[in-house]
């Protein structure tokens, strides 16, 4: 058998080339050495990114560097990091003697000598080598310096540069090449000592030099097309070790086939197999990066994959994939692909002509590949977990609670881990589960969607579960939309998934039927009102004579108009309906004033108005129903303008506070075992939740929300019986909560510009325009008595035509209350009736201090108390204009209460002074 | 009578080493340039033969290369019990001497270097450096080379580093470095084995060209059973049955031919049992060599598997596909390590053991498995699927330890095999 002789490899993979025939291109690098040498510069820094070829560049300087007053010595210091200054002194000299072949007359200092007396090398040593070189002078070429740069204070890292530099000052005939793998600007303290030093950037080669490295070496053996040499150029971007890489395999494979021609064919089928020979390399060109940098680099990766299997030249941000990946962005995210893009690893894509919105390309293809291969972007984003070692701290301390069945504390300190960490995400997990097991659906399934985005399989469970019990939850709360948006997604992820499509169907049908009925009670009140004449919308003599009654019809009429007005403004609260009926109703009140043809024709109107405004969201909401799927809960907020939450802050404040300890659970409860809370309280911290949910997006810096989940975890009766302790401090907490939002939401319109709301109370307050005066009374019999006096003063003062009334009885009703508030605010100036002290009813008297409260915090000088004998509580003497009341007014005083009453009504908020000095 | 052209049981020396051209030409343009070489594959996948093969010279002669030039060192760091870095570098002196009967005065410089309490890899430099002043130079093949990788009681992490960052100063950056020439064999590429990569340290493995021994090819697994005269429906079963392991191949095609050659047709029980017998200790290895999570993507695999085999449906596994998509990169790997074989059907991707004989293995496995290891495994379960998988795969688990008689037997696993026996 005869053998044929088989050609060698002439590419090399892994090692620096030592042989110059193998050396292509970077004539400018040997330029630039050699013209700055011979010009007497001594320190030339040369970097750039790993695997670059710089080891080969020092090898290829004696080579390349046509000079013949230097001798070079390359020094590797690679594994020196850790060895003391002697050690290195001693091996750096036994180099420089066995490489320049030199006969010493001195010994050579051993380690020892070095370390009693480190001098003896720059004293001794250094000038008896110089004597032997004569006219020449030493070049040393300190491969990976950088390693230097460490931070351990015994070893070489921290002698050695200062040492150098000492050298450099004493020996005119020592020249220094330091070659680091990193930009010169990350190492501040090493440039620093080398002040002086000229830099040069050693990068990828140039086209013509590429082909060069490609053809030059297997000249004689094989032949490549000049698509192949494209391809390969397409795949390595001229960075020398990846060409070699591909030409090494391409050789290996060629070879074996027996084929004397490369083709692109060929370069495009050992892509793979040239991956895997180069393993060793392109590990280091990831594993020497920190990880924020790993984790962008794979991301750039993988938004080319998909690009490219879409054939789609626009390539996602890195940023915006890692999103949908569940990664929250960081800063050191944002700062890890500024690095890359200056370290050249990034290229901007091509493609898109908006500098906002282009991603980036991995520069060199065949990394990029490789990413995609060995480190998925699924896999990578893991690492990030191990930034931040105190959020792992956190987390293993919650891992510990948890095991003790703490669930609660476990749950604020993942939290914790998770804002030390956002991107911790076994914190997140737990986190979910936590809130799952909690009961907080709300937050689970927030938690759950981010799982689901970082493990679809491993979550999908959990998520579909979260969304199903927050839904449900939803329903119950009459929270049909955003019940509607829990359950439409887990229909994307379980096609079949039978409970949510029932719910889905319930919730539409409930919100057609909701719909179709106001829209048929709309069309109703529309055209009855329509209709209705002044001719017969009261009894006739209220037109000339004393206000009192209603016609049934309209007063039936209006309370209708009421119930789809409160409908509506749940369902539509931007439309302020509400406000505009309340005008209307107001203008057409025959039971405190006589009602003219003219205002007649003015608050039907209004009233007309409002209801033309609700059929026109009802149709608006018919078009948009169903709600998208993917729209977001957040920004869906039940109660979303500021007068609305204000108005269920003080609802909520004042029944809250009306909650005492035996309303609030079922009395069983507190002495045996935890069953249930009654239904009015768990009604209030539903609402509570949703304020809470609405308030923590609006302020999430008073974090509100875990205010909120403490109180309600004390009172919490369905885990453990609530003493009384338990239940004051847990009330405490949760009214803490909503002062919070109520000082929030004060500041807020402060800085904001008025609204339509504190229009009202301004407008009012002017002479020109209508005044509104909001009556609060205990007895029907006194607003009679009070009816009276204005219509004594409706001939008595002129402008008294301006003046329109509100008034409202102490009811029980905690429901009146937030009513009552909002009431009160849409006035400028109040008559509150006090209480007699003999009322059966104990709980009308803080209806009273309610209403009283709120006036005299909104408008102080335009109130008025009337209070009966002795019954003027004495903190309120002095605070507030009263008028004492004897019972069955009389002409004389009733003049003395219609006087202080237009006194009341006089007092503008700045004008009290005036009003003193008359 | 004629030798038995298989081998049982040991690796296979030069002379009946059989296919890897392509890996074989790669190690000689590595020694040819003094460059270095990794290569990797699992038990029996052929590393030892491979390095052995590197020492015969008349496979030297073959890639045209002078063996006379080359000092050739074979070490197995398995033979270093424990392992050191000294044991090793003064390992490796010894050979050299040994080697150099034609010096006797570098033989004397080498006694003087072993006479030293301790031989450090400066030592090894000094000799190298003679060895280039002679024109030679050195091939070291490290075998077992995962024994460096691991720490043992007088061999701690730091120690590692340091030996790594010794061994790549001698084999690449050292003036040295150009007399020596490094092969070394592990289990996994070395970026997966010993010390991870730090940015600011230096890296000791990317003076490496890496291949991996991977199964046969088809052409490979025909050179290698051309000794044994059989139908070509059997070879493709046992082709089949091995997925191309070597040393599956080399241990079906024995026993095969041991009957075969008494002219007796196998008994397929026999044959079997045999085989297992043989085998056994393959997969047993494999499967050691695999991380807690890969041993559970191969459990799942197997039990998915079995699910199919059951007379009637005993568990069910839901969305495992799921599971492995999630994990594209493990079941990559295994994949690349010839464990695990994939194929797409009608765009389904489905996975299974490549040798039947290693996923009944697999099951046998699970079904000796103890309740503290299952339980031990809850944790990685519940990292890789969610609760109510992990329930129905601690069911189905839990359902193999209370039916074993209802596991169908070996013979039915390979039961192509058994049918495609001459009769």
């Amino acid at each position: 058998m005869s053998i044929a002789p088989v050609k060698r490899n002439p590419y090399l993979v892994g090692s620096a080339i030592s042989n110059p025939k193998f050396f292509f291109g970077r004539g400018e690098v040997f330029q630039f050495v050699e013209a700055n040498l011979n010009e007497g510069k001594r320190v030339i820094l040369l970097h750039g990114q790993r695997r670059i070829g710089k080891s080969s560049v020092i090898l290829q300087i004696p080579n390349f560097v046509k000079s013949d007053r230097f001798v070079f010595i390359p020094f590797d210091l690679q594994n020196k990091g850790h060895l003391a200054l002697s050690s290195v002194l001693h091996i750096l000299a036994e180099l420089i003697i066995n490489q320049l072949k030199l006969e010493l007359k001195v010994k050579l200092p051993s380690e020892a000598d070095l370390a009693d007396d480190p001098s003896i090398f720059y004293q001794n040593l250094l000038p008896e080598i110089y004597r032997l070189l004569g006219e020449k002078n030493m070049v040393l070429m300190l491969d990976e310096f950088d390693v230097l740069n460490s931070y351990d204070p015994t070893a070489s890292s921290q002698t050695f540069f200062p040492y150098l530099q000492s050298l450099l000052n004493q020996h005119e005939q020592l020249f220094i090449i330091p070659v680091i793998g990193r930009r010169p600007d990350d190492l501040p303290k090493l440039l620093s000592l080398f002040r002086e030093a000229l830099t040069l950037k050693i990068s990828l080669l140039s086209s013509k030099d590429t082909e060069k490295l490609i053809t030059e070496p297997a000249r004689d053996s094989l032949e490549y097309t000049q698509n192949s040499i494209q391809a390969i150029y397409d795949l390595s971007k001229g960075h020398p070790y990846f060409t070699q890489l591909l030409c090494y395999e391409l050789f290996a494979q060629v070879r074996s086939e027996q084929k004397p021609q490369v083709t692109r064919e060929d370069v495009e089928r050992i892509v793979d197999d040239a991956i895997e020979l180069g393993e060793g390399g392109l590990a280091w060109f990831r594993d020497g990066l920190p990880i924020p940098e790993r984790v962008i680099f794979s991301a750039v990766a993988e938004a080319q994959e998909i690009a490219n299997l879409r054939d789609d030249q626009s390539v996602e941000k890195p940023l915006e994939i890692l999103k949908r990946y569940g990664v929250v962005q960081t800063e050191s995210l944002l700062q890890a692909e500024t690095q890359l893009i200056e370290w050249e690893f990034l290229d901007s894509a091509e493609g898109s002509n908006s500098e906002n919105t282009h991603g980036y390309r991995v520069k060199v293809e065949l990394v990029r590949r490789w990413l995609v291969k060995q480190h998925p972007l699924r896999r990578e984003i893991w690492e990030l977990e191990q930034l931040e070692p105190a959020a792992q701290k956190v987390y293993q301390s919650a891992i510990e609670v948890q095991s003790y069945n703490l669930l609660e504390n476990a749950i604020q300190l993942y939290e914790q881990a998770l804002s030390i960490n956002p991107n911790h995400f076994n914190a997140l997990f737990k986190l979910a589960e936590g809130y799952q097991e909690m009961q907080d659906f709300r937050k689970a399934v927030e938690l759950y969607k981010r799982a689901y985005q970082l493990d679809s399989n491993r979550f999908q469970e959990g998520y579909v579960q979260s969304l199903e019990y927050y839904g449900t939850e939803l329903i119950e709360r009459g929270y049909f939309e955003l019940a509607q948006e829990q359950f439409t997604p887990i229909l994307i992820i379980q096609h079949d998934h039978v409970l949510a499509q029932e719910k889905l169907q319930e919730i539409e049908t409930y919100l057609l039927g909701d719909i179709a009925g106001m829209k048929s009670k709309v069309s109703e009140i529309k055209s009855e009102l329509s209709n209705m004449s002044y001719g017969n919308f009261a009894d006739k003599h209220l037109r000339n004579g004393y206000p009192v009654e209603f016609t049934n019809r309209f007063s039936s009429l209006l309370d209708r108009l009421a119930m789809l007005v409160l409908e509506a403004s749940k369902k539509f609260p931007k439309a302020q309906v509400d406000s505009l009926f309340g005008e209307g109703k107001d203008l057409l009140n025959v039971r405190i004033r006589a009602v003219s043809n003219n205002k007649f024709e003015k608050g039907k109107e209004a009233l007309l108005h409002a209801v033309s405004i609700i059929e026109q969201n009802l149709i608006e909401y018919g078009r948009k129903s169903p709600i998208q799927a993917d729209s977001n809960p957040v920004n869906q907020q039940p109660f979303q303008n500021q007068s609305t939450m204000k108005f269920k802050v003080n609802e909520i404040k004042s029944e809250l506070s009306n909650t005492n300890y035996d309303n609030f659970a079922k009395i069983s409860n507190r002495t045996g075992r935890p069953v249930e809370l009654t239904s009015r309280f768990t009604k209030l911290l539903d609402e509570l939740d949703r304020l809470v949910y609405q308030a923590s997006n609006k302020f999430p810096w008073e974090q509100v929300d875990s205010l909120f989940r403490d109180g309600k975890e004390l009172l919490d009766v369905r885990k453990t019986a609530v003493h009384k302790n338990n239940f004051e401090k847990g009330k405490g907490i949760l009214l803490q909560a909503v002062s919070i939002i109520e000082n929030n939401l004060i500041d807020e319109e402060r800085n904001s510009q008025p609204k339509a709301n504190q229009n009202l109370v301004n407008k009012n307050a002017t002479k020109s325009q209508s005044t509104m005066i909001f009556i609060s009374y205990n007895k029907p019999q006194i607003l009679e008595e009070l009816t009276a006096v204005f219509y004594l003063l409706a001939q008595l003062a002129s402008e008294s035509d301006n003046w329109q009334y509100k008034e409202r009885q102490q009811s029980t009703s905690l429901e009146a209350v937030s009513l009552r508030i909002d009431d009160i605010r849409s006035c400028s100036s109040a008559i509150i009736c006090w209480p007699p002290q003999d009322l059966p009813d104990e709980s009308i008297n803080p209806v009273a201090y309610l209403d009283l409260g709120v006036c005299l915090t909104l408008f102080p000088k335009r109130t008025l108390l009337i209070y009966q004998g002795s019954n003027l509580p004495d903190n309120l003497v002095d605070k507030v204009e009263t008028f004492k009341y004897l019972g069955g007014l009389d002409l004389q005083s009733g003049m003395a209460l219609a006087s202080q009453i237009l006194k009341v009504l006089e007092n503008d908020e700045g004008a009290t002074k005036r009003l003193r000095g008359r | 009578m004629m030798q038995n052209p298989f081998i049982l049981g040991q690796s296979a020396p030069p002379e009946r080493f059989v296919g890897r051209e392509f890996q074989i030409a790669t190690a000689f343009d590595q020694i040819f340039n003094q460059g270095n070489l990794a290569v990797y594959g699992g038990p029996g996948m052929g590393k030892t033969s491979f390095l052995k093969l590197l020492t015969s010279p008349e496979v030297w002669q073959l890639q045209g290369q002078d063996s006379e030039a080359a000092v050739i060192v074979l070490l197995n760091c398995l033979s270093i019990q424990p392992f050191k870095a000294q044991s090793f570098w003064r390992s490796i002196l010894s050979q050299i001497k040994s080697k150099l009967d034609s010096n006797p005065a570098l033989q004397t410089d080498i006694n003087t270097l072993l006479n030293k309490d301790k031989v450090v890899s400066g030592d090894i430099q000094k000799i190298l450096r003679k060895l280039g002043e002679d024109n030679k130079f050195l091939v070291l093949l490290v075998d077992d080379y995962d024994a460096a990788l691991h720490t043992n009681d007088s061999y701690k992490e730091a120690d590692i580093e340091a030996f790594l960052l010794e061994c790549r100063a001698i084999a690449d950056f050292a003036e040295e470095s150009k007399y020596i020439s490094m092969i070394v064999a592990s289990s996994r590429p070395l970026n997966e084995l010993g010390p991870e990569l730090k940015p600011h340290k230096s890296p000791w493995y990317n003076h490496y060209a890496f291949r991996s021994l991977k199964p046969f090819t088809d052409h490979e697994v025909a050179a290698l059973l051309a000794g044994l005269p059989m139908p070509l429906a059997l070879q493709a079963r046992i082709r089949e049955l091995t997925d191309g392991h070597p040393a599956l191949l080399q241990n079906a095609g024995y026993i095969l031919y041991q009957g075969l050659r008494s002219g007796r047709v196998p008994d397929p029980n026999t044959f079997t049992r045999d085989l297992q017998n043989a085998t056994e200790h393959f997969f047993q290895a494999t499967w050691e060599l695999c991380n807690e999570l890969e041993k559970i993507l191969l459990m799942l695999i197997a039990l998915r598997n079995l699910e199919g085999r059951l007379l009637n449906k005993r568990y069910a596994l839901s969305n495992i596909e799921n599971i492995f998509s999630q994990k594209e990169k493990e079941m990559n790997d295994l994949e690349t390590r010839g464990i695990v074989k994939r194929e797409e059907k009608a765009g389904k991707i489905t996975y299974s053991c490549s040798s039947s004989i290693m996923e009944w293995w697999v099951v046998k496995n699970i079904q000796n498995s103890t309740e503290t290891e299952l339980q031990a495994r809850q944790k990685i379960f519940l990292n890789l699927m969610s609760h109510k998988q992990a329930e129905k795969f601690t069911t189905a688990i839990r359902w193999m330890w209370e039916h074993k008689d209802e596991v169908p037997s070996i013979l039915e696993w390979i039961g192509k095999v058994i049918t495609a026996l001459p009769k």
